[in-house]
């Protein structure tokens, strides 16, 4: 809704708008336990906000084009009223997507902010979390974020923001951005890397929400929006077999693969083949390649692992990063041995980001504890449990460093 | 059969902070009680009064005094509902899970005189 009376107040009012939404749900929270939910809740919040949207116009001075506004808000009620019976007016033209939260989450992709702010905006601005609750999930403090998304909001104010949509290539270069802020919501959800981790499935489930909005919508449902949303969901589809009950971290080679979402990958396979269409590969593409391989195998030691190589191979030629060269080499020890993978990570020795990534310590640490290297596996162990916060994944190093030790002293015990 | 009347206070715990997902969360719980007692049949009045508008009336010396209005207070009541019970205890029941207590609220349960 705040995306919704957004598109008539202006990005300028942002604020006004967040007030008045919390407002009409401050006044439902009141009423609606005594008189019951009415019929058509989103209705009477509709009018209720907007009520008080002209209570708010009429009494402040602070619209200077106070009519103006006044014939806005009487084209919203036409809008909204069209909108209810499901025909699409005019005002289809002006405003070419259907979806105002889609719209907001566009000019939240506005170039001019950073990542981050964002990233923030969005989830707040167009999912309705509190500054709280997203410091939450991104582990900083409160202040901060309210400061950031304050910058943010008076940023797009300044910039003169208009609900409207870009088009043509730069429609398309938004587009990329609001792909990549997609992305980074999923990953910091699915990753956790600290804390609680109820918060961080909202964030996931958001993403995928907004997602699912850009892939259904005829202006931005184009192929790498549906390759990024097949591989959302074939990768959430594994949420229930990460953790088991104690909360700890699951390996994918120790997942009951019962647990794993049918109906996800279902519906993600079916946007990967939608995917397919046109002739543009991007490395949602190829992810969600991979992701849909593992999806696919019986067991872990019945996975693709040669088709998941070649998938990082192309990964690599397109969309080259620290991670995906890691995440390659991972793959070429399953592929070709553990020697041939044990090759690969040490190549990967000379890039610094990577020395400080705890998941390349991990990595080296699970192959040289399968090349029986006990006291090499220990020390990789130690380097990852040093440069990760994540509790789930404290425990799970601090387990695997145990065996290895326990493994290396019986080993010079007995040599 | 016996009615009861169950007062409800807001408590000490603002709601204000509340972000929208919250808020959403709590109409849902508050909503799920009040039906649940209306499908039983047991809902028979519910209202919310408003709020920031109470006066105290007293007659002093056979001169009416009109106290007010009072804003808004942790002890005013926000609003009411009459439920019916067989019991006293199968009103506590009801009374127990009414999500008002469970934001910080405190409820009155009082039988009406039958």
């Amino acid at each position: 809704m705040v995306s919704a009376l957004t598109r008539y107040f202006g990005v300028q009012n942002l604020e006004l708008v967040e007030d008045i939404v919390q407002e009409a749900l401050m006044k439902a929270l009141q009423q609606w336990p005594y008189r019951g939910v009415p019929e058509n809740p989103g209705g009477w919040l509709w009018q209720t906000a907007k009520n008080h949207a002209l209570d708010v116009l009429r009494r402040e001075a602070r619209f200077q084009k106070k009519l103006q506004g006044e014939i806005r808000l009487n084209e919203m009620d036409q809008t909204h009223s069209e909108q209810r019976r499901g025909t699409m007016g005019r005002e289809a033209d002006a405003y070419p997507f259907e979806d105002d939260q889609l719209s907001m989450m566009f000019i939240g992709c506005h170039p001019a902010l950073t990542r981050e702010m964002q990233v923030a905006f969005v989830l707040n601005a167009v999912s309705g979390f509190s500054a709280a609750e997203i410091a939450g999930a991104f582990l900083v403090p409160e202040a901060t974020m309210a400061q950031r998304l304050t910058r943010a909001k008076s940023k797009l104010r300044t910039l003169g923001a208009r609900f409207e949509l870009p088009d043509g290539g730069s429609l398309a270069e938004r587009l990329d951005a609001a792909l990549d802020v997609l992305y980074l919501l999923f990953n910091e959800g699915y990753d956790a890397h600290t804390g609680e981790s109820l918060a961080r499935q909202d964030v996931c489930r958001e993403a995928i929400y907004l997602c699912r909005l850009a892939a259904t919508h005829p202006l931005t449902g184009v192929p790498r929006t549906r390759a990024l949303l097949a591989l959302m969901l074939l990768q959430a589809s594994r949420l229930n077999a990460r953790t088991d009950a104690d909360g700890d971290l699951v390996l994918l080679r120790d997942q009951d693969r019962s647990l794993w979402d049918r109906e996800m990958i279902r519906e993600g396979l079916y946007y990967l083949g939608l995917s397919a269409q046109g002739d543009a590969l991007n490395r949602y593409h190829l992810e969600a390649a991979i992701a849909a391989k593992h999806a696919a195998a019986e067991s872990y030691e019945r996975t693709d692992w040669l088709g998941i190589l070649s998938d990082y191979e192309a990964l690599l030629e397109s969309a080259p990063s620290p991670v995906a060269r890691l995440n390659h080499a991972v793959a070429v020890a399953l592929a070709h041995g553990t020697e041939a993978g044990l090759n690969e990570l040490i190549k990967l020795k000379d890039d610094a980001s990577l020395m400080k990534y705890h998941l390349l310590h991990a990595a080296f640490g699970e192959l040289y504890e399968r090349s029986e290297k006990f006291e090499q596996a220990a020390q990789s162990y130690r380097a990852a449990l040093a440069l990760t916060g994540n509790e789930a994944e404290r425990r799970f190093l601090q387990k695997k460093l145990s065996t290895v030790e326990d493994r290396g002293r019986v080993d010079n015990n007995t040599g | 059969m016996s009615q009861f009347m169950l007062f409800i206070r807001a408590g000490e715990e603002s709601s204000e902070h509340l972000s929208p997902e919250q808020i959403q969360q709590a109409i849902q719980r508050y909503s799920a009680w009040a039906k649940k007692l209306r499908e039983q049949g047991k809902l028979i009045a519910a209202e919310k009064l408003k709020d920031n508008e109470g006066w105290l009336l007293s007659a002093r010396n056979g001169q009416i005094a009109v106290d007010g209005p009072f804003a808004e207070t942790k002890e005013t009541i926000g609003g009411y509902f009459i439920i019916e019970a067989a019991t006293l205890d199968e009103a506590l029941e009801i009374t127990k899970e009414s999500p008002a207590l469970s934001n910080g609220g405190i409820v009155e349960l009082r039988e009406i005189e039958g």
